[in-house]
């Protein structure tokens, strides 16, 4: 994204709309956004705030559309045709029963919340899991970009992209999710933002979830709201 | 997309906070998805959400609930915002009662989720997913009160620059809370955020400043 300087009117109502903090008024007060640092996510444009219109996007070469990709709400993945970083998830689980009984789907939403991440952080994660066996999922933009799925090893080439978040998904058995907390948790001060992770199963028939004893007396905290696939597919089609 | 399941807060002010989001799966149910989401958007509605979108095409301010109601079609990603577990058990049992063959989410607190299921006549629901939290270099993260407003966004299209800057328009009386709530909640492009809870965390905010 870029701003035209002749336009600008230096107001500076446009600077707290810019999600990566990346747009700044400079001491000729005209407003400029630091291209190292943008994510293209589009806020500052569809915020809609600028009184003279002097936000425009710039012509976005490869590997700059990664950007847009990873990081505008509204934009459709190419390859997913989902909009967002991540596949369906367990979003329509009762339809595509991804994540089935004795396993268990785990997310790592690096750079979520709120920070951003480079892609080099992610593959870091990646590359990470890899060694103790993880298969990452194939329908997955992050997956789109790895050159070795064995490795995770990423193009070298986007690595210095900048987006919002980008999420790092498999399903491995609930007997690996304990090893795979703790790869995480060994390679979190390797990596230079944050990351959020989440941990999908299926309720059992009695509507226990015994992985959650699991998963706290490993040491890991559970926080006490999430998501729900209430099964409303199924339960519409028995009745 | 997990872009509901990492929503900060005490549980106290949780309990006010739940999302539904509705779709239809690639390549097995995408076909006669628009007017199912007509139905999500028609039943929703009769309970007041307070906020709605279209992860496709926009929230209801920039896209219109009567854009939503309209032009539902099989892109659509349905979202509703409610205020309390008894209108989640409502809206549940009217979608039941309606036939509604697609994919629901309700992300919120799990006890009360559970509960509204129950009262909705669903025994058990199908997946679970936890937040296991947010791990790395965190002091990188914004405060916890920006933070319980962020979040609402799973996006992050509401910066803490943002929320900040809607707490000093409170502080000095240049926006009501409810407009700060609002003026967030546009930004948030598919519909999930919470304004009614976004105008009380801010109007706390301008409050303790």
């Amino acid at each position: 994204m870029l701003i035209d300087e002749q336009a600008c009117s230096g107001c500076g109502e446009c600077v707290p709309y810019c999600t990566v903090g990346a747009i700044a008024l400079g001491d000729d007060g005209v407003a400029r956004v630091d291209l190292e640092e943008c994510v293209e996510c589009g806020a500052c444009l569809r915020a809609g705030v600028c009184p003279s219109d002097a936000f425009f996007m710039q012509e976005v070469e490869w590997p700059r559309t990664l950007r847009a990709q990873f990081s505008d709400p509204l934009g459709v993945h190419p390859k997913t045709g989902i909009p967002g970083r991540g596949t369906e998830e367990i979003k329509t689980n009762d339809v595509t029963e991804r994540v089935k009984p004795g396993y268990a789907g785990i997310a790592v939403e690096v750079g979520r919340p709120t920070v951003g991440t480079r892609l080099s952080e992610v593959e870091k994660i990646a590359m990470a899991l890899s060694k103790i066996g993880v298969e990452h999922e194939p329908a997955n933009p992050v997956t789109f970009l790895m050159t070795d799925l064995s490795t995770g090893k990423m193009q070298d080439e986007v690595l210095n992209e900048k987006v919002l978040s980008a999420i790092v998904e498999f399903i491995v058995p609930q007997s690996k999710v304990v090893e795979v907390l703790d790869t995480l948790r060994a390679v979190a001060p390797e990596v230079d933002t944050v990351f959020s992770v989440d941990l999908a199963v299926r309720y059992e028939p009695d509507g226990s979830v015994p992985i959650e004893r699991i998963v706290k007396d490993a040491g890991f905290y559970l926080a006490p709201n999430g998501k729900t696939n209430i099964g409303m597919v199924t339960h519409v089609a028995a009745r | 997309m997990t872009h509901t399941n990492h929503r900060r807060g005490t549980v106290e002010d949780l309990s006010r906070d739940y999302v539904f989001t509705t779709m239809a799966s690639k390549g097995v149910n995408v076909p006669g998805t628009g007017e199912r989401m007509k139905k999500f958007y028609e039943i929703v509605m009769k309970y007041n959400p307070a906020f709605m979108g279209d992860a496709a095409k926009g929230n209801q301010l920039t896209y219109g609930v009567k854009a939503m109601l309209e032009d539902s079609d099989d892109k659509t990603i349905g979202h509703a915002v409610f205020r309390d577990a008894d209108t989640v058990a409502a809206v549940i049992k009217d979608l039941m009662d309606a036939g509604f063959d697609r994919s629901v989410v309700v992300s919120g607190l799990f006890d009360n989720v559970r509960e509204s299921c129950k009262k909705a006549g669903i025994g058990t629901p199908h997946t679970i997913e936890y937040s296991l939290g947010t791990w790395g270099k965190t002091e990188k993260l914004p405060p916890m009160e920006e933070l319980e407003v962020m979040t609402m966004c799973g996006h992050a299209q509401v910066p803490g620059a943002l929320v900040r800057h809607m707490a000093e328009q409170v502080k000095s009386g240049r926006l009501t809370a409810e407009d700060a709530g609002l003026r967030l909640g546009r930004q948030c492009m598919c519909g999930v955020f919470n304004v009614a809870r976004a105008a009380e965390l801010v109007a706390a905010m301008a409050a303790r400043s």
